[in-house]
């Protein structure tokens, strides 16, 4: 294989490390998000859950369990993969810009598989993000029928 | 340089194909609204980019062509460009818009 060549295909890594460093401050953004929103939920709901009947107070805790588990379990995921994401793709355009400025292959191999890491984190993001457009279709057509079933029940009634 | 290595270091191409389809439908989606326009054309565009270069590369690592590795690779980086592009142009835009609302609101006081 051409090695002038193949350096000569290898271009744009400052855009590849551009968007290393946006999924990487999109991952941490995501940890202080999380982080805020657990500082400023568990007072409010502890006071909210103090206020209420025993009753209320069990259907309320199993309630947030139930929502807040999944969703902490899921931010962790998308934290973990956007952090990933991002240093893989930045770790492979250092290597293959050493692969340029060096010539040494092994650095191109490298860059190789670190770029491949990269493209299959991202395509889990990818593959996540389609999932959660069609559950969000999914509900909002389910949402937008139940209320224009409501609605139209509602406009009978009162023709009655 | 050593083509079998090459080939062992290029892998999860299907996940490639992954990206290029979610390019391309976030694209489609895009191309609807009259400000996301542009965007959503600079999705398909490297939705494509990378659809090809996934193809390339896996006839690369078929075949064992390295004229095939040499296309590829400059699809990626081509891709890598676009990608790039996605990103700046809807942070340049939120973050004068920012700044925009930070003005208004310092002159309304």
């Amino acid at each position: 294989m051409d090695i002038e060549r193949l350096k000569g295909s290898i271009n744009n890594l400052r855009w590849a490390k551009f968007i290393a460093i946006i999924f990487l401050a999109k991952g941490v953004l995501m940890i202080l998000a999380i982080l805020i929103g657990i500082i400023v939920l568990i007072p409010l709901s502890v006071g909210v859950i103090s206020r209420v009947e025993t009753a209320a107070r069990m259907f309320i805790l199993i309630f947030l369990l139930l929502i807040g588990i999944p969703f902490l379990i899921f931010a962790a995921a998308m934290i973990i993969l956007h952090l990933r994401t991002g240093s893989s793709l930045l770790e492979a355009s250092k290597d293959l810009s050493r692969f340029k400025d060096t010539g040494d292959t092994d650095y191109a191999y490298i860059g190789m598989e670190k770029l491949s890491s990269f493209i299959k984190f991202h395509g889990w993001i990818t593959l996540i993000n389609m999932i959660l457009w069609i559950i969000n279709i999914v509900i909002s057509t389910f949402i937008s029928a139940a209320l224009q079933a409501f609605l139209s029940s509602v406009g009978n009634m009162q023709n009655l | 340089m050593d083509t079998e290595r090459l080939k062992n270091s290029l892998n999860n191409l299907i996940w490639a194909k992954v990206m290029a389809v979610g390019f391309i439908l976030e694209g489609a989606i895009l191309v609807f609204g009259c400000i996301t326009l542009p965007l959503g054309i600079l999705s398909i565009m490297a939705g494509l980019k990378l659809w090809q270069a996934s193809d390339d590369l896996s006839r690369f690592k078929n075949l064992g062509d390295p004229e095939y590795a040499y296309i590829g690779i400059e699809g990626l980086s081509s891709f890598m460009r676009l990608y790039g592009w996605l990103i700046l142009i809807p942070l340049t835009l939120i973050t004068v818009g920012v700044i925009f609302a930070i003005f208004v609101y310092l002159a309304r006081l």
